[in-house]
């Protein structure tokens, strides 16, 4: 199972502007299919029949050759859970495995659910802010499918889905943001109302349902009906750069205010990290979180996409990967202290 | 003989129960048996009712109850099964809004055309007709490649 532990996080990547803010950006479109019940109704051999389906065509479609397919039921819990720490998935979609498909390409850039809420949840993620290569890559993904496929649609409606507030477009947009400037500086809250107010959704690091921890947050469009595409994704870009704006100014006066505070801050969260020989993986989220900030002040020289990266290499089932076991969580603990100085050791503080 | 249920009028009636316990007979007054009948075709009213309330999608079985409580639809023709009840949650939402966005391509059938091609593959090597079946393997491999 070592082999999971890497696998589908080159999106991650590097380039893309806007790193210090913006985590990752996502491109989700829903589709189901006319005439076949939605997964949530569906029985247990309608739900098969889908994922075989699905299997042959990408047997039979050559451009989807470099795509894998797993069926999630037959997959260890351990690499089913590091699937949804990886962003692959989502819990959802081990709330019923039958028939439950995830396809994904090599890099984990562009994925499929099958079988989650809707027949296909289709998926393209970037490191930073990408609101065109991820676009252009969703839609050539979705069009393939649309050649093997005829998708539930309906013209006043839109595309048909499960859940009526997916109607529309299916397409949700979203950024992982960092706001840690925002939350030292006690402006959050006023933000992130703000932000509601322009129905827009802002949900915690693992989507609906999640917790917000460390200052990161998930701002994901709240419907698709009523808009183009291309309305959807440019007041989603906007609004994205707007986010990174406050955040930048939020960070540059907490320095202008106390630059001690936040190289104390800062400083504690590196000395734990490089030194400890247990810590769990709430702990080294908001001690990431902290590090994160001071590369962007310039504290310490390290890439963010090496943070990001640790952000989910820390996490339970990546740290049982690695390790290709089951650990008790004490045994994790120790196990990501080890990463995790190992890791520091090759950094400075200035 | 005396009414089973009043034990006060004659009885003029006989009632024959047939349940899981088994026959049962009643002797009943007019009044008694008239309270009794009016009583069944109540519970049986009601029960129409409950019927008629229970509004299912004829095509996924799915209730209308479950929807109202979850927001999430069984299949595509609930939207035109629910179409009425389903729009004042929709604009709730959504607003009164109406779909802007694109809409699928007139669907290529590629499956069932890879399928016509293989059979049509296998019956050409079953006939030992092996200039046809290279024809179809060429037009097979052509399957797949982009703008096909």
């Amino acid at each position: 199972m070592k082999e999971f532990f890497y696998k589908y996080l080159k999106w991650i990547g590097e380039g893309n502007p806007y790193r210090e803010v913006i985590l990752s950006t996502r491109f989700r479109l829903a589709r189901n299919i006319v005439d076949f019940p939605f997964p949530p109704q569906a029985s247990t051999i309608q739900r098969k029949r889908l994922l075989n389906k699905v299997e042959w065509t990408l047997k039979n479609e050559r451009n989807l050759a470099q795509f894998e397919l797993w069926n999630v039921e037959k997959l260890p819990g351990v690499v089913q859970e590091s699937f949804i720490e990886k962003h692959l998935m989502s819990d959802d979609q081990l709330n019923n495995l039958s028939g439950a498909g995830l396809i994904v390409d090599k890099s984990g850039k562009l994925s499929i659910m099958v079988n989650e809420e809707d027949h296909f949840r289709f998926q393209a993620l970037s490191g930073g802010f990408d609101i065109k290569e991820n676009w252009e890559d969703i839609l050539s993904l979705e069009d393939l499918f649309s050649e093997y496929f005829s998708f539930a649609f309906e013209d006043k409606l839109g595309y048909l889905t499960s859940c009526i507030t997916n109607l529309g477009c299916g397409l949700r947009v979203s950024f992982l943001v960092h706001l840690p400037g925002l939350v030292y500086s006690g402006r959050i809250k006023d933000f992130l109302r703000k932000i509601r107010a322009s129905k827009i959704l802002v949900r915690g690091l693992y989507g609906e349902g999640t917790k917000v921890i460390a200052g990161f947050y998930q701002i994901t469009t709240r419907s698709s009906l009523g808009y183009s595409e291309n309305q959807l994704v440019k007041k989603m870009g906007d609004i994205a750069q707007k986010i990174v704006q406050e955040e930048m100014l939020a960070r540059e006066l907490l320095l202008a205010e106390d630059k001690r505070l936040v190289e104390d801050i800062v400083g504690r969260a590196f000395g734990i990290l490089r030194h400890a020989k247990y810590i769990n993986s709430l702990e080294t989220i908001n001690l990431l979180s902290d590090i994160r900030l001071g590369v962007s002040i310039g504290i310490i020289d390290m890439p963010l996409r090496v943070l990001d990266l640790l952000l989910i290499l820390t996490l339970p089932a990546h740290v049982q990967l690695r390790e290709d076991k089951d650990l008790a969580p004490e045994e994790r603990d120790g196990v990501r202290a080890d990463l995790l100085r190992d890791v520091f050791k090759s950094y400075k503080i200035h | 003989m005396i009414c089973d249920l009043c034990h006060k009028n004659k009885a003029e009636y006989i009632l024959e129960v047939n349940n899981e316990e088994g026959k049962r007979r009643y002797s009943l007054c007019e009044s008694c048996l008239q309270e009794i009948v009016r009583e069944v075709l109540q519970s049986s009213m009601l029960f129409e009712k409950e019927i008629k309330d229970l509004d299912n999608c004829p095509k996924c079985d799915r209730e209308w109850e479950e929807i109202e409580e979850s927001g999430i639809v069984g299949c595509s023709y609930c939207y035109v099964h629910f179409a009425d009840k389903l729009e004042s949650m929709i604009s709730q939402y959504h607003g009164e809004k109406v779909h802007k966005g694109k809409a699928p391509k007139k669907t290529v059938k590629k499956m069932e055309n890879i399928l016509r091609y293989k059979i049509e593959l296998s019956k050409a090597i079953e006939n030992e007709d092996y200039e046809k079946a290279a024809e179809i393997r060429d037009i097979l491999r052509k399957f797949g490649k982009k703008g096909e």
